[in-house]
Parts: structure tokens; C-alpha cells; sequence
């Protein structure tokens, strides 16, 4: 008994099925389009809460996106300033390397200066692995630094040009007359000049000795003070100050050696 | 009177679930669980009757082929009641075996009508991850759901 009316429901499900998919398919849409708003309300609770839990996920995502963001964003400026560094160093050597034609062997950290007193010399974070040598003239964008005197594999000395032990051959930017600055400690310079040369406080000096350790052309100081000379006094001594603040340098620029 | 309650309960939770869950995941078949908690109290022919009905209008609402659920509910009120006569439905574990026989049945009187409409249009495997997603699903709620209406059919029991 249970069976046959099991097998005549089926039938009839069967038998309905086929009809209204042949005949008269819009009927179920219809039915379901009347009896929609009995739906509505589990539905739209539903819906609600689904875009509850959302909102509480996607708030979940924004603290941790945000937490990401700010990392990445100090990440970023680290890099912007180390990229700002680089590129004001690369600036230099650019300009170094119109103005100072020979080839630039290196930019070195200045890792410490001479704490004597008595000599004024700096030490480079680079040395003779780095491809330095004893001779090289040592530069910066203002200036004249002065030249490596001693190296071991990863260091190199620079003896500056207010060194007592320095003498750059100069000459003035405009002008003739060649002369030498001599370093007096701790930061100026004395320079010996033909009197008739007529050397005036404000000129600029430049490096200019044939045949010298520096490239010509370089800036060496600025005349302070230039005495007038004496009656019959062929050899005059005047003042300078360096263009370059040995205390302010963090990097210099190694050149070839002449 | 309960029976009615019942009807609605299992009707907003069917549409609740649907609200809630995302598209790609098959809500528990609250009709189906309903036709479970219905069957081993009324008589097996009102059984099988109200399972055809109660699947005939799932698909009203659903917009969907007539009969499709029909059959199935039908379908699987009767494994539910030939199974019944075997194992011992008071139990947990022979009511999870009828359950599961009976939701097997469900896809069996559904296949058979996409079978007899020609409705070929996805493979059997395409099927898989709704049967089996919606059995799991169907499982979670099932004990709640059926707690539920275990109460309040008792009530009426009580009443009546």
C-alpha cells in the first residue's frame, strides 16, 4: 500500500516535472515571484547579518592594512632618504667630475680626523683594496681636501691642505701670477705670491702648479688678508681661508693620480 | 497548529540561510530536515504525502522545476520510513543512519527527475560540491533543528 502511493506521488512528480518544463515553464517563476515576500524576511536578516560579519572582517582587514601601510610607509621613507643621500652624493661627484676633469677612483666615508692637533689629516673608511694610493688628490664639492699620504688595505690617510706639512701650487682664478699655500693650523692657509701679481683680499685661488700633485682648476681658498707689499720686496705672504670645512666633511672624492 | 509553526520556522530559516551564506555555499536543505522531523510522527501515507507537498512547494518558491524536490522529499520520506522498520530511530546512532540513508535518497528522487527531463546540462561531478557541501551544512543544523522540533511537536502531543 505504502509503496504504491510512494510510486504514484513519484509518478505525479514525475508526470508535473515534464509538463511544466514543456508547457508551462513560467509557472514556477510566477509562483516564486508571488511567494517572495513570505522569504523576504529570514532573507533580508539574513543578508544583514552576512554584511555584519563583513564590516566586522573587512574592519579586522583595514587595522592590519593599515598596520602594513604604516610599516611599508616607514620602510619607504628610509629608503627615500637613503636614496635622497645617494643621490646628493652622486650630485657632488657629478659636479666634481665636470669641474675636476680626471677620473673619480672613489667616494670615501671620512671615518675620523686627527685628534693631535699638531697635523691635520683626516682618515678614509677606504684603502688600498679599494683601489687608493699615496698621491691621489683628495677632493669635495667646495674644494681642495688635500692628498693621500699613507694607506693600509682599508683605510688611507689624507693630509689636508691646512696641514703643516702641505704645499699646493695655486694660481688665482682670474688673473696671472702662481703661487704656493702653504697649511698653517688649524685653518688657514699662507700663501706665497709675486708682489707683482698684486694679490687682493676676496680673490679666489685655485690649484694651478705645472707639473703638481692636483689637477688644475680646483678650488683651494678664498684670500683673507694680502699685505701691501714692501719697497723692493719681490716675494709677498697673504692669508687664505680654505673653500672646504674639513669639521663639516662626511664624504670625499678620490682622483686619480696625475 | 505546531505543525504550521514549524512550517515557519523551517521557512525563515531556509530563507535566513540563504541571506546569509555566500552564493558559492549550498545552504543546510531545511526542507529536507523538516520532512525528517515531520515523518516518524504522522501516519506513513500523510507522510509521504506531506513530504511531496512540502517539496512541491520548495520548488514554487524556488522558481524551479516542479517536482524536483517533490520527488526527492518524497523520496526520501520513504527510505526514512523503510528504514525506520529496521533500525532503532530512538537511538543517536540509528537516527543519523536513517537520516543519512534518507538524505541519500533526497539526490536519488532528484536525479531521477533531471534524469527524466533530459536535463544534462551539468556532469555528476559538478554536482558533487553542492551534495556534499550541502550535506555538510545539513548535518551542522540538523541536531539543533531537529531539538527544536522535537519540542515543539512534543508540546502539541502534550496538548493534543
Amino acid at each position: 500500500m505504502l509503496r504504491a502511493i510512494w510510486l504514484l506521488l513519484t509518478g505525479v512528480g514525475l508526470v508535473l516535472a515534464v509538463l511544466t518544463a514543456r508547457t508551462a515553464p513560467t509557472l514556477p517563476a510566477e509562483v516564486a515571484g508571488r511567494t517572495a515576500p513570505i522569504f523576504s524576511l529570514g532573507y533580508r536578516v539574513g543578508q544583514n547579518l552576512r554584511a555584519a560579519l563583513a564590516t566586522l572582517a573587512d574592519r579586522r582587514d583595514w587595522r592590519s592594512e593599515a598596520l602594513r601601510l604604516r610599516r611599508e610607509k616607514a620602510a619607504l621613507e628610509q629608503r627615500l632618504a637613503r636614496l635622497q643621500l645617494e643621490n646628493r652624493r652622486l650630485r657632488r661627484v657629478l659636479k666634481i667630475r665636470e669641474r675636476q676633469a680626471p677620473g673619480v677612483v672613489a667616494v670615501a666615508p671620512v671615518i675620523e680626523g686627527d685628534p693631535s692637533g699638531l697635523f691635520r689629516r683626516l682618515v678614509l673608511g677606504l684603502g688600498a683594496a679599494d683601489g687608493l694610493a699615496v698621491g691621489m688628490p683628495v677632493t669635495s664639492e667646495r674644494g681642495l681636501v688635500g692628498v693621500i699620504v699613507e694607506t693600509t688595505p682599508r683605510t688611507a690617510v689624507v693630509r689636508t691642505l691646512v696641514d703643516p706639512e702641505s704645499a699646493v701650487g695655486v694660481r688665482r682664478l682670474e688673473g696671472p701670477g702662481r703661487g704656493v699655500a702653504y697649511g698653517r693650523p688649524p685653518r688657514t692657509l699662507r700663501v706665497r705670491f709675486p708682489c707683482e701679481a698684486g694679490l687682493k683680499a676676496g680673490e679666489l685661488l685655485v690649484t694651478g702648479a705645472i707639473g703638481g700633485l692636483f689637477p688644475e682648476g680646483i678650488p683651494v681658498g678664498r684670500v683673507v688678508r694680502a699685505p701691501p707689499p714692501g719697497p723692493g720686496q719681490l716675494v709677498c705672504w697673504a692669508e687664505a681661508e680654505p673653500r672646504v670645512r674639513l669639521s663639516l666633511l662626511q664624504e670625499v672624492v678620490v682622483l686619480r693620480r696625475l | 497548529m505546531r505543525i504550521a509553526a514549524l512550517f515557519l520556522l523551517t521557512l525563515f530559516l531556509a530563507s535566513l540561510f540563504s541571506g546569509l551564506l555566500p552564493d558559492e555555499i549550498p545552504a543546510p536543505d531545511f526542507w529536507f530536515l523538516l520532512v525528517a522531523a515531520l515523518t516518524p510522527r504522522l501516519r506513513p501515507a500523510w507522510a509521504l504525502a506531506t513530504a511531496f507537498l512540502v517539496g512541491l512547494f520548495a520548488d514554487l518558491a524556488g522558481g524551479g522545476y516542479l517536482g524536483l524536490l517533490a520527488v526527492g522529499l518524497l523520496f526520501s520520506a520513504y527510505a526514512m520510513l523503510a528504514l525506520a522498520s529496521r533500525l532503532h530511530i530512538e537511538e543517536t546512532l540509528g537516527r543519523a543512519a536513517i537520516l543519512t540513508g534518507a538524505y541519500l535518497a533526497k539526490w536519488a528522487g532528484v536525479f531521477l527527475v533531471v534524469y527524466a527531463l533530459g536535463l544534462f546540462l551539468v556532469g555528476p561531478f559538478d554536482f558533487l560540491g553542492t551534495v556534499l557541501g550541502e550535506a555538510l551544512l545539513t548535518a551542522l543544523v540538523a541536531p539543533l533543528y531537529l531539538r527544536a522540533a522535537d519540542a515543539l511537536l512534543r508540546e502539541e502531543g502534550h496538548a493534543g
